[in-house]
């Protein structure tokens, strides 16, 4: 189980947009699963059970919090320092954007980005763990990533994984200069 | 008209489909103005938009999960997830199987045609992006990527500028190799464009040679279902790009902070000077 901490917390991630309710989720699931152990079938995915109680426990959670009438946003304050003291890098700007973006997505959406786009499974996969025909997985996560790429789009990010790219005058070696020496 | 539904183009920029699937996306895009745009859609929604979040892949997990984990007795997992710690496991992948080769194969398309949106220009291609021709011939480090290679610590990207293009430089570890000397696997993107990768080395005379440089697009994880192995993503790359880091590499790749001390040290080996 420590062995897929990182895929989990990744995956978790993924849902929460932000890194210390991924953690959160995370333990909270690593508790769940080694109290219900015993449901757990040998022989079966460890990875695909935990993440379905990943995926339980924080639709319950964005459940209540809507019966309580809160919000679960997720946090778009850009840190221009993160937390160890190093500048804040284009991927931790675009992965705001990104994160937001999803955020917005109908959560059945947001499933399909986070089993495919982040943990990397097959499209057989995804729909084994959440128990979906692949039609559904295909048809739902190509409505998603055409909403998220439009969303991008909007926001002002660029559609990669690294940008967004700030404008930067191109230099031109035949340019005229103005002024004095350099 | 060629029909392409979405599902399609998402599967074909996915690696999803099978060979003849490919051919079918392939005429179309050729034949059809709008399949580039479309295609695009879904080629920056990937796994490539998928690895913004793969800090958790990089960094150990928080003590108080591994506690809360290895404080309560578990039936063992046995085969279903074998503990490696990250660089290990990019170290042991297991073999791509025939899919993710077919998938490899639809992916050497995109590259050339998503590339060819902004490699246009004579005498630029993928594989010379960023890079110069020193003196003697060698290929080095082009000033951007230079500039990246010499002081960015990896798993960050920044932004340069190379040919005129807005680009995105980004070293992805660095290692040292059997005679001491240092290199970096590093990767460039620009919009519209396939993911270029590449290993660069020091040499003698402080330069970034280029080993390898090659265009891959969206990568994806492979986990094994019967041992579990996890192998990460955002380190798998190219096979061409792999087999030159397992011929270079000694050891393992270099922590944070050994990859602190060598940027300090300006990548000399510690036995010159």
């Amino acid at each position: 189980m420590v062995g897929l901490l990182p895929r989990l917390r990744r995956f978790s991630y993924a849902l929460t947009g932000n890194l210390d309710e991924a953690d959160d989720l995370v333990q909270e699931t690593c508790s769940r699963a080694l109290t219900n152990a015993a449901q757990w079938q040998t022989g079966t995915r460890l990875d695909s059970w935990m993440y379905r109680i990943a995926q339980n426990l924080w639709f319950d959670k964005l459940r209540s919090a809507k019966l309580r009438g809160e919000t679960v946003n997720v946090d778009t304050e850009i840190n221009l320092v993160s937390t160890d003291g190093r500048d804040v890098t284009e991927s931790q700007l675009t992965l705001q954007v990104v994160a937001k973006c999803i955020s917005k997505l109908p959560t059945e959406q947001q499933l399909v980005i986070a089993h495919v786009c982040v943990d990397g499974q097959s499209y057989k996969d995804a729909a084994e763990a959440l128990g979906i025909p692949i039609g559904t997985v295909m048809s739902r996560l190509a409505r998603a990533r055409q909403s998220l790429h439009a969303a991008m789009l909007a926001g002002g990010s660029v559609p990669q994984a690294l940008g967004p790219i700030p404008k930067v005058p191109v230099r031109n070696a035949g340019q005229i200069k103005h002024g004095g020496a350099p | 008209m060629t029909d392409i539904s979405d599902e399609t183009l998402m599967a074909y920029a996915d690696g999803e489909l099978d060979a003849s699937g490919c051919a079918r996306v392939e005429t179309y895009i050729a034949e059809d103005q709008k399949g580039a745009a479309r295609l695009a859609v879904f080629m920056s929604t990937g796994r490539s938009l998928g690895m913004l979040y793969d800090e958790p892949m990089r960094q150990p997990a928080p003590q108080r999960l591994i506690e809360t984990v290895l404080s309560s007795p578990l039936p063992a997992p046995g085969s279903s997830a074998i503990i490696l710690p990250f660089d290990t496991a990019r170290r042991h992948r297991v073999p791509l199987s025939p899919k993710w080769q077919l998938a490899a194969a639809c992916f050497a398309f995109v590259a050339v045609g998503a590339g060819a949106l902004w490699i246009s220009s004579p005498g630029r291609t993928a594989d010379k992006f960023g890079i110069a021709v020193a003196s003697d011939g060698v290929s080095i480090a082009g000033p951007a990527l230079a500039t990246v290679l010499d002081a960015a610590p990896s798993g960050g990207a920044l932004a340069q500028v190379i040919d005129g293009v807005q680009a995105s430089i980004k070293p992805v570890f660095s290692f040292a190799t059997v005679s001491g000397s240092f290199c970096r696997q590093y990767e460039i993107s620009a919009p519209q464009a396939a993911l270029l990768t590449g290993v660069a080395c020091r040499d003698g005379r402080d330069r970034w040679n280029i080993e390898t440089q090659v265009a891959s697009a969206a990568v994806q994880i492979h986990s094994d279902p019967n041992t579990g192995t996890i192998v990460a993503a955002g380190k798998t790359s190219s096979a061409a790009v792999d087999a030159m880091v397992d011929k270079l590499i000694a050891g393992d790749v270099l922590g944070a902070g050994d990859e602190a001390e060598a940027i300090h040290r300006q990548w000399r080996s510690a036995g010159s000077e």
